[in-house]
Order: C-alpha cells, then sequence, then structure tokens
C-alpha cells in the first residue's frame, strides 16, 4: 500500500469573484522511504499539493490517504494532533517561533504531542540538533542565528516526534547555495534513515537529486 | 475623488473591525465630554421651570396672618416689588397604610389667578373644598401613589382623621422638592385650609422683584419686614427671608459642584481614550510601512503621503467624533433627567446643547489626527528601501533586559511561556495597554475607595451626634415649647434625657449655614471628637451662655470657605436681621457637609427674639434596640400629641440608614462613570490582542503545522492577555492612591470637606479578579477567531 495516496484531487480557491483552481484532477502514489522532487513554475500548484499531502490545506474534491488514513475527512484538531505526529514540515522562510530557543524550538511539537518526559523531550530536541550540527547553539534565539543554522534549526524541528514524512516546501530557496548543499545532505541522509522526504523546489539541480521527480503545470502532474 | 483619497477611504474598508473599534473609542472617548453639557442643560430646564412657575426673589414664612386685600396690593406697591402671592402652608400628618409620615397642606387662594410660585396642574381637575392636588413629586419620590378620584387621609393635630378627596396632580419646583425628604405635599384651596385649622392660615409670602440683585434684594427683605412689622401681627420672620438673585435656582451651587466631579471622569475617559487611538493610528501606519515605501517609489511626496494619512485619521475622527457627540446627548439628557427627576421632581424635556456638542467633534477629531501624527512622522522617515523590506513584526525578541527577563520565566506550560514572552514582542502597544488596564484599575480602586470615604464620612458625621430621637414641633401647635418642657420628654419611659434646641438657617455672605442654638453641656454633639480631638479654639462657658454673648462655633468646612478664623466677628442674617458674632471655636465635623454654626441657646433665642421658646429636643435614650428607640418614638409623639405639640420626630439610626443609602447612590453613579473607562480599557486590550493575532497569523498557522490543537492557540494567546492585564493591574494599584487622592482633592476644593482616606485591602483582590474576568470576557471573540483559523489560510495571511 503506498504512504501518500492522491485520488482525484480538486482544490479550487475563490478571491472574491475570481475562483482559481489550484489542483485539477490529481492521482498520485507515493511509496515509503520515496525520496520525491516536485518542480514546476510559480503559480503552477506545487506548495497547493504539499499543503494536500500535510493536511494545511483541504481539497475541494477528491480524497487524500496518508498511511492508510483519510486526512481530508479528520477534524481540525484531530488533523493538527496526526500532523504533529506523522509529518515534519520545513518552510522557506524557516518559520521558527522568534520567542523561543533553538531548543525550545525542536521540542515544541513534542510538547503538544506530549512525547515521553519533558527531559525526555529535552534530551531528544537537543539530540536532533547535533544531528543537525547545531549542538553549541541550543540556547539561541532565532535572532541570533544565520539563515542557514535557522533552516537546520526548522529541519530539527521537522524530525521532533519522528515522523515517517519530511516534507519542504521551498526549503533551500532562502539560502546561498553552500547551506543549499549541507541542506540537501540532511535531507539525504534522513532518506537513507528511511523516512520519505518531498520536497518543492525551483532549481533543478536539487530536483535531479531526486529518485522520483514529478512535474507540475497548471494544477496537473505533467510528467511523474 | 483622487486616487489618493479613494486610498484613504478604502484604507478605513481594509481592516473593518480594527475600523469599528477605534471609532467606537473615539465615540466613547468624546462621549466623555457630552457629560459638560449636563450643567447647562439642566439650568436651562430649571430656568424652565422657574419661569412658568414665575419663582419668588423673596419668600418669607410666617406665623399665621390675616392679610386684607389693601395690604396685599400695598405689599406690591413696596420699593422694587413686582408680585406678591401668599399660601397657607399646613404640617400634618399622612396615613400610608399603617404608617404615618409627614405631610405638607399648602393652600392657594386663587388658583386661577396664581401669581407667585405658580402651583401647575398637570393632570386632573382643580381642587375644590376639602379636595387635594397630590404633588407630582409625591410619585416622583416613592412617597405616597394617588391617583384622581383616590381618597388621602390626613390627620391633624388633635388626631383628627381628614379624608380628602384626590382631584388630580399638582407640580411646584419649590415644594415639589420637599418630597425629597419623604414629606408627602398637596394642593387645596385656602378654604380646606381654613376650615381644617380653624384660623385664617397666610404662613407664606412670594415675592418677585424687579431687580433681582443681591444689594436689591437686602433692601427690598428690610422693606417688606418694616411694612408687615408695622402694619399686621407680625413680630418677626419665623425664619430667615429665602432669597433667590436673577438666573439663581436653590440647589444650583451644589448641583454645579456635583457636576464638576463629572468633569474629572470626563478627562478620565478622554485620556485614556487617547492612548488607545494612539495605539491603533500607531499600528494601522506601521502595518503600512511597506506601502508607504511604494507610494513614495512611484512618485508621491512625502506631503501626498502625509495628507492621505492624515485624511484616513480625519476619517476615523470625524465618524467616531459624531457618533460620540450623537452619544453625549443621550447619555448627558439620561443622567441630567435622572438627576432632575430624583433631585428636583421633574422630568425635562430632550434638549440639545450645541455648543458641547461642536466642541465634542472638534475635540474627537483633533485628538485623531494629534494621537495620528508621531507614527506618521517617524514613517515617513522611514526611507524606499527600508520600506520595502519591511516585514510587520520584528523578529528581533531577545535584544532587550525586558525579552530576558521574561525568558527567565520558567517552570510554566510551554504556550503559557510563548504567551507572556509575546505580550512583550509589540513593547510599545503592550506597555501602552498595560497602562490603560492600570489607569482603569486605578479609577475603579480609586472609586470604589472614595465612596468608602464618603459612607465612612456620613457614619463619621452621625457618630459625632449623640441623639437618637430628634424632635422637631411644628409651628401649628397650640403654643410655642419652651426649655421648661424637658419634663413632658423625660416622663417618657425610655427617655434618658432631654436637650432643648433651637434652629434656624442663617446665612453668611449668600451661603446658607445650618444653625444651631445649644446648652453648653450639649449632648448632641461629641464635643470630645469634634472640637477638642480635631478642632481648634473652645466652646462656650456658661457664663457666656447666660450672658447671651455673641460667640458661636463654626464647622471646619464653612470656616475654609470664608476664610474664617478663631478670633475673627462673623456676621450671620437671621430672620431678625444680620448679627454679628464672634468664633471662638472651629469644629470638625461632617454634619450638613461642615457648614454649621453653633451658638449658645440662651443668645439665639434672644437674637431671634424669641423668648423662652424653641424648636424641639434632642432625646437620648437609654437604648441602643433598634426597634425599642422605634417604639420609644412613637410614644414621644403620642405624648406630645396629647400635650398640644405636633411633632414628627427624627430617628438618628433611621436618618443615617437613609443618607448613607443615598450617599451610596452617588457613589454608584462616580462607579458607573468610571466604568465607561474600564469600557474604553477593555475594547483597547480587545484591539490589541486582535491585531496581535493579526500579526502572529503566520505564527499561528505554524503552531497548527506542528501539531497545536485549538486549545493550545488558545492558551498562548489568553496568557499573553491575561499576562497584560495582571501586569496592569499591578501598576494600576499605586495608580488608584492617586486617583483617589485626586478626587479626594476635588472634594475638599469643591465642598471643603477632607474625607477620611480609605484603602481598603478587599479592592486590591476585587481589582484582581475583576481585571481578568474582564480581560477573559473580552478577548474571548478575538481568542475564538485565533484557534478557528485554518493553518493553510493563516500561513497564507499576509
Amino acid at each position: 500500500m503506498p504512504l501518500v495516496e492522491l485520488r482525484s484531487l480538486d482544490k479550487v480557491y475563490s478571491m472574491g469573484k475570481i475562483e482559481f483552481q489550484a489542483l485539477r484532477s490529481i492521482d498520485l502514489d507515493i511509496e515509503e522511504g520515496q525520496l520525491v522532487a516536485i518542480v514546476g513554475p510559480s503559480g503552477s500548484g506545487k506548495s497547493t499539493m504539499l499543503n494536500m499531502i500535510t493536511g494545511i490545506d483541504r481539497p475541494t474534491a477528491g480524497s487524500v490517504t496518508i498511511d492508510g488514513q483519510r486526512i481530508d475527512q479528520m477534524k481540525e484538531d484531530n488533523l493538527a494532533v496526526w500532523r504533529g505526529g506523522n509529518v515534519g514540515i520545513v518552510f522557506q522562510f524557516f518559520q521558527l517561533f522568534p520567542t523561543l530557543t533553538a531548543l525550545e524550538n525542536v521540542m515544541l511539537p513534542m510538547d503538544f504531542t506530549k512525547r515521553g518526559s519533558v527531559k525526555e523531550r529535552k534530551d531528544a530536541a537537543r539530540a536532533h540538533l547535533e544531528l543537525v550540527g547545531l549542538g553549541d547553539k541550543v540556547d539561541n534565539l532565532p535572532s541570533e542565528l544565520s539563515g542557514g543554522q535557522q533552516q537546520r534549526v526548522a529541519i530539527a524541528r521537522a524530525l521532533a516526534n519522528d515522523p515517517k514524512i519530511v516534507i519542504g516546501d521551498e526549503p533551500t530557496g532562502n539560502l546561498d547555495s553552500k547551506t543549499e548543499g549541507q541542506m540537501f545532505e540532511l535531507f539525504g541522509k534522513l532518506n537513507d534513515q528511511g523516512k520519505t522526504v518531498i520536497y518543492v523546489t525551483h532549481s533543478g539541480i536539487l530536483a535531479d537529486k531526486a529518485r522520483v521527480k514529478l512535474e507540475m503545470l497548471d494544477g496537473q502532474l505533467a510528467q511523474v | 475623488m483622487s486616487a489618493l483619497l479613494k486610498k484613504s477611504w478604502r484604507d478605513l474598508s481594509r481592516r473593518k473591525a480594527r475600523t469599528i473599534f477605534t471609532v467606537l473609542t473615539v465615540a466613547l472617548g468624546v462621549m466623555g465630554i457630552g457629560l459638560f453639557a449636563i450643567t447647562p442643560l439642566a439650568d436651562r430646564a430649571v430656568q424652565g421651570e422657574l419661569a412658568a412657575e414665575n419663582m419668588h426673589n423673596i419668600a418669607v414664612q410666617l406665623t399665621d396672618i390675616e392679610l386684607t386685600e389693601q395690604q396685599m396690593a400695598d405689599l406690591t406697591e413696596i420699593d422694587n416689588v413686582g408680585q406678591v402671592s401668599s399660601k397657607g402652608i399646613l404640617p400634618l400628618t399622612v396615613r400610608i397604610g399603617e404608617r404615618r409620615e409627614s405631610a405638607l397642606l399648602v393652600g392657594v387662594p386663587d388658583f386661577d389667578h396664581q401669581t407667585v410660585d405658580v402651583v401647575r396642574v398637570p393632570s386632573g381637575e382643580l381642587p375644590g373644598v376639602m379636595q387635594v392636588l397630590t404633588e407630582q413629586g409625591n410619585e416622583g419620590q416613592g412617597v405616597i401613589t394617588l391617583a384622581e378620584g383616590d381618597t388621602v387621609v390626613l390627620e391633624d393635630l388633635r388626631g383628627r382623621e381628614l379624608a380628602l378627596e384626590v382631584s388630580g396632580v399638582g407640580k411646584n419646583f419649590i415644594t415639589g422638592g420637599i418630597t425629597n425628604g419623604g414629606v408627602a405635599v398637596f394642593y387645596t384651596t385656602m378654604e380646606t385650609i381654613e376650615q381644617i385649622s380653624g384660623g385664617v392660615g397666610i404662613t407664606y409670602l412670594g415675592f418677585t422683584l424687579e431687580d433681582a440683585s443681591r444689594v436689591s434684594i437686602d433692601h427690598a427683605v428690610e422693606d417688606i419686614r418694616e411694612y408687615l412689622v408695622s402694619n399686621t401681627s407680625v413680630v418677626a420672620f419665623d425664619s430667615l427671608a429665602e432669597v433667590r438673585q436673577e438666573d439663581e435656582w436653590p440647589g444650583r451651587e451644589f448641583f454645579t459642584t456635583f457636576m464638576s466631579f463629572f468633569s474629572v471622569l470626563s478627562f478620565f475617559i478622554l485620556f485614556v481614550s487617547l492612548f488607545l487611538i494612539s495605539n491603533t493610528m500607531n499600528t494601522m501606519i506601521s502595518e503600512q510601512t511597506k506601502e508607504i515605501a511604494m507610494m513614495k517609489a512611484v512618485g508621491a511626496t512625502r506631503g501626498k503621503v502625509f495628507r492621505s494619512f492624515l485624511t484616513t485619521s480625519a476619517l476615523l475622527g470625524t465618524f467616531g467624533a459624531v457618533l460620540g457627540a450623537g452619544l453625549g446627548v443621550f447619555v448627558a439628557h439620561l443622567v441630567g433627567s435622572s438627576f432632575a427627576t430624583s433631585g428636583f421632581g421633574f422630568t425635562p424635556s430632550f434638549a440639545v446643547h450645541w455648543p458641547t456638542v461642536g466642541i465634542s467633534v472638534l475635540v474627537g477629531v483633533a485628538v485623531v489626527l494629534l494621537a495620528s501624527l508621531p507614527a506618521l512622522l517617524r514613517t515617513l522617515r522611514v526611507t524606499v528601501l527600508q520600506g520595502l523590506e519591511s516585514h510587520g513584526i520584528s523578529a528581533d525578541f531577545g535584544t532587550s533586559f525586558l525579552d530576558r527577563s521574561l525568558m527567565g520565566i520558567r517552570g510554566i506550560p510551554r504556550t503559557l511561556q510563548m504567551g507572556v514572552r509575546n505580550a512583550f514582542r509589540r513593547k510599545g502597544r503592550s506597555i501602552s495597554t498595560l497602562l490603560q488596564v492600570a489607569f482603569a484599575v486605578g479609577v475603579v480602586i480609586g472609586m470604589l475607595n472614595l465612596g468608602d470615604g464618603i459612607i465612612d464620612a456620613t457614619v463619621g458625621a452621625y457618630a459625632d451626634q449623640t441623639w437618637d430621637i430628634w424632635a422637631a414641633i411644628e409651628d401649628t401647635s397650640t403654643e410655642p415649647m419652651t426649655t421648661d418642657s424637658a419634663g413632658l420628654f423625660e416622663a417618657v419611659d425610655g427617655v434618658a434625657k432631654a436637650e432643648p434646641y433651637l434652629l434656624s438657617n442663617t446665612t453668611i455672605n449668600d451661603r446658607t449655614v445650618f444653625t444651631l442654638g445649644l446648652v453648653r453641656d450639649t449632648l448632641a454633639i461629641d464635643l470630645e471628637k469634634t472640637m477638642v480631638d480635631k478642632g481648634q479654639g473652645r466652646w462656650w462657658t456658661q457664663d457666656e451662655a447666660d450672658d447671651k454673648k455673641r460667640v458661636c462655633v463654626v464647622g471646619d468646612a464653612l470656616a475654609k470657605y470664608e476664610d474664617v478664623k478663631l478670633g475673627d466677628s462673623i456676621e450671620l442674617m437671621t430672620a431678625t436681621g444680620a448679627h454679628t458674632f464672634e468664633v471662638i471655636g472651629i469644629e470638625y465635623t461632617f454634619d450638613n457637609n461642615g457648614q454649621v454654626a453653633r451658638i449658645p441657646l440662651e443668645t439665639f433665642q434672644d437674637v431671634l427674639q424669641k423668648g423662652n421658646s424653641i424648636d424641639g429636643f434632642f432625646l437620648q435614650t437609654d437604648t441602643s434596640d433598634h426597634a425599642e428607640i422605634d417604639r420609644i418614638s412613637a410614644s414621644v409623639q403620642d405624648t406630645l400629641e396629647e400635650a398640644g405639640f405636633l411633632t414628627h420626630p427624627l430617628i438618628k439610626y433611621v436618618r443615617e440608614e437613609q443618607n448613607i443609602k443615598s450617599n451610596e447612590t452617588i457613589s454608584a453613579l462616580f462607579l458607573m462613570v468610571s466604568f465607561i473607562v474600564v469600557l474604553i480599557v477593555l475594547i483597547g486590550l480587545m484591539s490589541t490582542l486582535v491585531m496581535n493575532i493579526l500579526d502572529r497569523t503566520t505564527e499561528i498557522g505554524m503552531l497548527r503545522v506542528i501539531g497545536a490543537k485549538a486549545r493550545a492557540v488558545r492558551n498562548v494567546f489568553s496568557s499573553e492577555g491575561l499576562f497584560i492585564a495582571f501586569l496592569g493591574w499591578i501598576v494600576g494599584l499605586p495608580l488608584a492612591i492617586g486617583v483617589g487622592k485626586i478626587m479626594g482633592t476635588a472634594i475638599d476644593n469643591a465642598l471643603k470637606l477632607n474625607l477620611p482616606s480609605s484603602f481598603a485591602p478587599r479592592y486590591i483582590g476585587f481589582g484582581l479578579v475583576f481585571t481578568l474576568i474582564g480581560t477573559l470576557i473580552v478577548i474571548f471573540f478575538p481568542l475564538r477567531r485565533a484557534a478557528r483559523m485554518k493553518p493553510g489560510d493563516a500561513l497564507r495571511y499576509q
């Protein structure tokens, strides 16, 4: 059974009198342990499709089944809890909480899912930060970290609850090429550890590193 | 419409909720200014009533005299006198169920041809013989409710019951005001008065003057006195002539003073709304930093940008000010009507004081423009590049000492920790909100303490008086009561001591002074407290009393008002003219708001040419049991009636309770107005939280992305709101002392009453509970909005 199953997926955004169809009849299966890149021009529906897989957005029509669960039918709170435990997401602009230290940012998803004791959460968060090479920055606030370091904290946070799927929405779009390479190495390492990694990118080089490359155009999968 | 003007207009509709909040805030602030209209509106309404009734400039109380038509005509011939009218006023008792209450039956010679102090008839028919009109205030003040066709049972001195038919409702500004003291007032014909009293019955003369200036009034009073003493049975006026200068009315000074406290509250309201307006404008303009940069990038000069935002502010100010001025008109009418009905027994018609409306609108617009200026000028200084790179909320948390201090708060759940730290990400906004909360806490606690101070003063005023029953003898008694009548009272079971007194209002420089003639070793006042502990000077000696020395002890407030010092000579205007007294003591008392004078009984009898007669007795009982005191009072009344004296004894504990109740009403009114401040602050708090939620919409989305349930989002923002409110409460406590002092000083300046200052610890807890509950209520909707945000929508929000 595929880890990700999208069936007849439509997504229409209404903006006042204008309707915009972001996804059109998407059918897609992604197996567990895959490294998947989604490419395509701006407005082609890449991020929208990621939002469907993560349950951040709901489809207008069709179904989203992740690891056998119909997440498009879940209530919002249940979906949040499911997401916290099963999906780790990294965004282009890091989206760290500026009032929390690196360690606290990474602990936060574990706080929400009440994973282990506080000490265990702290130890796990520290280990994740070590993994991304920020063991010496645990008490730093985001404002005290560089862009690359912030993105590494975001990755450590995405790994907090040991999710099956790691999603990157243009995760290196805001980084220089050197840091971009380091980030991608991390994604590769996670995939080697058995995690399913799906990412959106504009970079052809990064897209070519994926085992599966999906190309989107006008809300449809142009090439699989 | 130019593109810039269109932009100004559309900027308002972009954030509808905030625009509505801002307009409402401006409106509430401006509404406070509307309270200034109460005084001129009340004055106008009362002047209308007085004009309709042709109110006297001079009124004199007499003992049952006969005046011929010629004598009445002669009185109008006195220099400066315009019109004259007479009335016969008979004190009686009215039966209300099983109770007996004081009543006045006012005889009018000719209802169709009244000249001065006209009794109007709003409904029903003019009374015939043995018929009455019930004063409108009887029902308004809750004294007695009667309708046309009802029968009212009055009782005269001889215990005779008189069943009089009610022919309609009558109203008169002066006599209507008496119902305020719980006395039932009825109007009837002079024939009825004569039938009941058996005498001729003129006890009152009202005069209007052509020239109602102070000097002319004094001359006219002397001319009238001279005429009456020379040509009628009048020996002296029973009490000081009541005089009214042009445009003045009884109670005006007190009313104006009282309303000045509302003015202080109006300033508080405006002040606190200024914070909120400034906060809102600041946020609105900061939020558009990027747009300002874009406008500059496409060629807009600083002047054009400035005008565009100023137009937005002016639109907001105009909407708010017009709405607020409208609200102010209604609030002023409501508060003014409530005062007019409860204090003066009439309901004024709806009126607008246009100068106040105009000032309200101008101040409202000006306040918004001024509040916008700092933020606008700051934003205009931002370069195009800085503006275009602006991302709204700063992400530099952690750089200040405050941030570091907040990070030190540990051991609380993560969501609360985030809320506490988030509270000061927008420092200016949060500090301003915190100060608003502090101000509201300060105003409410300050007002509650002030109310306590007023009640303490009332209790203190009664604690200073040691009588239990005050038996005042009505004028209609068969013969005057004298000091020798003490035995009559002391024979009543339960009366421990009876002490005679003489009471007559006097004036000093037009200020009415509650003047009591007392025996030297009086038990009516606690001299130890009011003279020895807190007062100055001394009480009089028995020799001074025996020699009828013109000495007096005055109240502390009176001394302050008239700048009277120990040893000064003061001239008191009495019913028998002006008399000079030496001030030998200044007494610290709240009795009659401290506007009192105490004179040796013997001296006062001499001054008022009363011989050995007195006005009544202060009685001390041998019990503190209220039921027993009630019984003794009834026995005193019955015993005196048998002896031919009519009295309606005042019972101290009852009077104290009534006084406390009425002062509690005043305190509650202050508190109610101060709640407008609270309302503005709560709107401010809600507005701040709404803005914080908008600022951090993306973060809310991110919280949901990493697994936060709706409750966790609510916890983050509620802890933020509660934390600001909590800090506001802490800062508000010392402010409460300040507000109490400001109001105390205002009262001291206006009434010369140095209220006991109090700071009740229970209000500290009350303030905290009130602040937190109020906060939870107002942040409910913003929190719901935050919790219901869909992560996708939140992440896309810009």
